[in-house]
């Protein structure tokens, strides 16, 4: 095994572990905050809500559907075919992705906001707390306690997911090994590179979950 | 002064309320008692709005809850409730549950909610809890913040649905001594309760409620002394 082979193109690893970061917290972010709202759409009865409704319906239901390769490309290759609008691969990146996680957690969010006893948004309503600020205040950051490891486990996944932006050509820490593979003709030493800086990441990403989870659990 | 007027209210084809017309005046205590699924805690909480009415009306000193047009948050909080199961919020201290709303809703400076707060815990007896979690108190020390959260919001009335149901019987005492001493300072109360000694001895009008309709509703020592209604004969009987 010659990994000494692989120490010129450490430099092109971080830079890939950086666009790597770059598209999971993005699209991790975006996704969160679209996917609590369209949660929060799913679980209301008001005028606005009940015509979004079967938009977010359907919504999840293509993204649990349809393999996100297929949603990479069709995004990718076909947005300027049928509008005109050139995508870059990192916007096609983020859509995708982000829009995804939003499916993905929208039902994460929904479940746990549903799992707050109702005697909560009950009693803030009685002190006279207008719905909204009910909702933000009080119940979603006792739902979040309980689905926090439901979100961590989707980032988790998302960060994993990512690798496919690869096919895109864009250099992350999947094509990164292919490169490096190609160059030094040398398959196995590049891609465990790739296999432990996913391992490490994830591992880090559950480490920070747990040090969240233990300070959201302080009112229990 | 708090008028229901002919008030319905039904869940799908089930009839809870079946037109009750009642005036609570100021400073009175009224105790509604009655039957269990006699729709007590539903009248209650049409009272303020958490229940919306089927029809009729509820007029909050002259004010029509029902109307769409009345800031139903605003009268909310000139009418404060406390629950059966607490309702306290269980990510905020005690301290943040009672300035929360009227730091959010009504302007109020940090400082001055955090003032009236430690006035208010003082004078149910927890001024010790200031900081504490929810989880950390007892059953009979969170009802009693609950109710010290529901006076932050300076109430003309206040609203207890079965403030003591939830509760071991050692605590039920502390609870029922912070809400005598309320009315003993002359707010304006209904209390949905199944404690026949304490109506007696803190209300001043009992309203009794069987099946979705005011059966009896008369001064308190009236009521217990010689009860019109058969109903409430045979109730009192069965639970004195």
């Amino acid at each position: 095994m010659r990994f000494d082979k692989l120490a010129p193109y450490s430099p092109m690893f971080l830079d890939a572990i950086g666009t790597t970061i770059q598209y999971t917290v993005i699209s991790l972010v975006l996704g969160v905050i679209l996917g609590l709202l369209i949660g929060i759409v799913k679980l209301s009865n008001g005028p606005v809500a009940k015509v979004l409704k079967p938009l977010t319906v359907a919504f999840t239901a293509i993204f649990r559907g349809v393999p996100l390769m297929v949603l990479l490309f069709l995004v990718y290759y076909a947005t300027p075919q049928v509008t005109g609008i050139e995508l870059n691969t990192f916007g096609a990146g983020i859509a995708v992705f982000g829009l995804n996680t939003a499916a993905m957690t929208s039902e994460v969010f929904r479940a746990g906001i549903y799992s707050v006893p109702k005697g909560q948004t009950e009693a803030a309503l009685a002190l006279g707390v207008p719905k909204k600020m009910a909702m933000m205040d009080i119940i979603v950051p006792q739902a979040l306690r309980s689905i926090l490891p439901a979100i961590v486990n989707e980032g988790i996944s998302l960060l994993k997911t990512t690798s496919l932006i690869s096919v895109l050509g864009v250099a992350d820490v999947m094509r990164t090994a292919q490169l490096v593979m190609s160059q030094t003709y040398t398959a196995f030493e590049p891609f465990i590179v790739s296999a432990v800086i996913y391992f490490i990441m994830v591992y880090v990403l559950t480490f920070f979950s747990n040090y969240l989870e233990r300070r959201l659990r302080k009112g229990d | 002064m708090i008028e229901v007027r002919d008030l319905h209210k039904s869940f799908g084809s089930l009839q809870v309320l079946n037109g009750i017309s009642f005036t609570i005046e100021k400073s009175d205590a009224v105790a509604i008692i009655g039957p269990s699924g006699g729709g007590k805690s539903t009248l209650l909480r049409c009272i303020n709005m958490i229940e919306t009415p089927t029809s009729g009306k509820v007029l909050i000193d002259g004010v029509d809850m029902t109307d769409k047009k009345t800031n139903i948050l605003q009268m909310r909080q000139r009418c404060g409730m406390v629950f059966q199961d607490f309702n306290l919020f269980p990510n905020m201290s005690v301290r943040e549950n009672l300035i929360y709303a009227p730091t959010k809703t009504k302007g109020e400076s940090r400082a001055e909610a955090e003032e009236r707060a430690k006035m208010l815990l003082d004078k149910v007896g927890l001024l010790s809890k200031y900081d504490e979690y929810p989880k950390k108190l007892s059953g009979g020390q969170k009802q009693r913040v609950a109710i010290a959260r529901a006076l932050m919001m300076n109430p003309e009335y206040m609203l207890f649905d079965e403030p003591t149901s939830a509760l071991d019987p050692e605590m039920i005492k502390e609870v029922l001594g912070v809400i005598r001493d309320l009315a003993k300072e002359g707010m304006t109360m209904a209390i949905v309760t199944h404690e026949m000694n304490f109506c007696r001895d803190v209300s001043n009008k009992v309203l009794f409620l069987d099946q979705g309709v005011v059966a009896e509703y008369s001064a308190t020592e009236e009521f217990y002394a010689c009860p019109k209604t058969e109903r409430a004969r045979q109730f009192l009987q069965k639970v004195m």
